[in-house]
């Protein structure tokens, strides 16, 4: 009788593994840490440690600050002007990861991600009405990566399926992709209005290629693009759908970052400066048709008719870009990293931070109130506020 | 057997700029067992090598945005893998001496396992090989565990046919 598993492990066991890590190294290539740079002062963990020393400092007369202003509250004593315009850490709702916050007014905000257990993955699902955040019940699936509120009656949800909720219910809406074992990422979502919605996302088949889906108000389907159909590995992780006729996506193609822009009839492909530290971007926002920013491995500007860079290299890689104006722009980012746009100096602030090693996923504006989520080291949710 | 999907024995969440760190551990504590599994399947060297390296370098590639990395980077070295023998194929097709497997691997089982169809090949190599569940090798395959029970099934009766013996 023969056992199976013994002699397949035999034969198999015979051969030794190749040792890839140069291998995987040399395809990666600037993924390792941060990248080797003609300026010493930045991509360098020793001066990372002593900025983050700096930043410490600050985050803690932050706490105190905000510490000493409840105090003062609930003592009944004459109330002080709330701390606003410092960034404070909210009690996590548990463990797991933020992915999304969309923050619609100061009592209506959603935040979506997922939470690990024995048995899997449960997608999460977050609402905030100004005073408590709760959690809400929804077809689990896992993970959601992105939330858009259009209005109350008409919230989506994007994970391995779409989630709709008209008021009521939620309901589930099939996403097109691929037969098993080749599956799709979604990454993010934008509304021109609630007919037209587009989809941000990768599909993994033999290759890894950037997807752009759009909903129509009956079905989503595939929007064909310069990517569809190339021989590159592609990945679209943001898009920004700011009319009918203008659409950014963001991503990476090869080992570059890549923006594409839909103007109603063709798809166009931006260059952009070389030497990108990272080879992509993670997501990119529209304030004008002449007035855009891209945020990765460095930030970049769009100015009508070229990409720029802008600032000095981030500290870190950055993960998400959000819009109140033209003067009002946020960016957050890993490790920790918060930065505001300042308009006086045409320069990139960067401000305390109330979570210095965690990672920042996402950002989401509203009179006033600034929301950022994201994953602490500990393995829990990240929810972090600002008021200004 | 410790399933495939243990996190780093720290168990925490690694942002994308040690995403680096993260992925050389993943690759010291798991790469090995993934390899050998991804040779089950292929019984090709070279294509194992292609796929578990470029596995490994997406998965740096896409830093944060990967929940479950290690998860993710099995299911994609067998898609690869798949993808490349399959390409190997309909070359080979065409082309006497061209695409012709460059390092396959001897022994009796692995060639019999070599002459599987593909899902029933990868259910073998998940479950027998690498010892995972029906449910975590459905995971890994994209499809249902009573799917991965049929595949294994058949897998067994052609196998027997092929070895001549009764197998266990």
């Amino acid at each position: 009788m023969l056992d199976l598993r013994r002699e397949l492990r035999r034969d198999v066991d015979r051969t030794q593994p190749t040792e890839l890590r140069s291998a995987i190294q040399t395809r990666a290539q600037d993924a390792e840490h941060l990248p080797a740079r003609a300026a010493p002062r930045v991509g360098n963990r020793r001066s990372s440690g002593r900025l983050a020393a700096a930043i410490v400092g600050l985050g803690l007369f932050a706490i105190i600050v905000a510490g000493l202003w409840s105090v003062l509250r609930s003592g009944g004593l004459q109330p002080v002007t709330p701390t606003c315009g410092v960034w404070t850490k909210l009690t996590s709702p548990g463990p797991g990861t933020l992915d999304a916050v969309d923050a619609v007014s100061p009592t209506d905000v959603w935040a979506v991600g997922t939470s690990p257990s024995a048995a899997g993955a449960h997608s999460v699902l977050l609402h905030f009405d100004g005073r408590t955040w709760t959690r809400v019940d929804h077809p689990d699936v896992g993970e959601l990566v992105d939330v858009l509120e259009l209005a109350p009656d008409d919230v989506w949800a994007i994970g391995t399926k779409a989630l709709h909720f008209d008021g009521s219910t939620w309901t589930v809406t099939p996403l097109p992709k691929p037969a098993p074992p080749f599956f799709l990422a979604p990454a993010a979502i934008s509304a021109v209005a609630p007919d037209d919605i587009w989809l941000a996302g990768t599909t993994a088949t033999d290759t890894l290629q950037g997807t752009v889906l759009h909903w129509d108000g009956m079905t989503w389907t595939t929007v064909e693009t310069p990517l569809t159909g190339s021989a590159d590995s592609s990945n679209l992780f943001g898009v920004s759908a700011a009319s009918a006729n203008d659409v950014w996506v963001a991503g990476s193609r090869g080992d570059a970052e890549l923006t594409m822009h839909w103007d109603g009839t063709t798809w166009k492909v931006d260059t952009h400066p070389g030497a990108d530290p990272l080879g992509l971007f993670y997501d990119v926002i529209e304030v004008r048709p002449d007035d855009a920013w891209a945020v990765g491995g460095r930030i970049e500007h769009f100015d009508g008719t070229t990409w720029s860079v802008v600032g000095p290299p981030p500290e870190g890689t950055l993960t998400a870009v959000t819009a109140i104006d033209p003067t009002d722009v946020w960016v957050v980012g890993s490790p920790g990293l918060i930065l505001h746009f300042d308009v006086d100096a045409s320069t990139w602030t960067r401000v305390s931070s109330p979570a210095l090693s965690s990672t920042f996923l996402d950002v989401s504006a509203t009179g006033g109130e600034v929301w950022a989520v994201g994953s602490q080291t500990s393995g829990k949710m990240l929810l972090a506020h600002f008021c200004s | 057997m410790q399933g495939a999907f243990a996190l780093c024995p720290d168990g925490v969440q690694h942002p994308k700029v040690a995403v680096g760190e993260g992925v050389e551990h993943l690759n010291r504590e798991h790469g090995g067992r993934l390899w050998s599994s991804v040779l089950a399947f292929s019984g090709d060297r070279d294509v194992t090598d292609d796929a578990v390296a470029e596995a490994f370098a997406q998965a740096l590639r896409r830093g944060p945005a990967l929940r479950d990395p290690l998860a993710w980077i099995w299911k994609v070295a067998f898609r690869l893998a798949a993808g490349e023998l399959k390409r190997r194929r309909s070359l080979s097709a065409v082309m006497s001496d061209v695409g012709k497997e460059t390092d396959v691997i001897d022994g009796r089982v692995l060639a019999a396992v070599r002459l599987l169809p593909e899902r029933q090949r990868a259910a073998v190599a998940l479950h027998y090989y690498a010892d995972l569940s029906v449910q975590e090798s459905a995971r890994i395959m994209d499809t249902r565990p009573m799917t991965v029970g049929v595949h294994l099934h058949r897998a067994h009766k052609r196998l027997r046919d092929l070895l001549g013996d009764d197998v266990a």
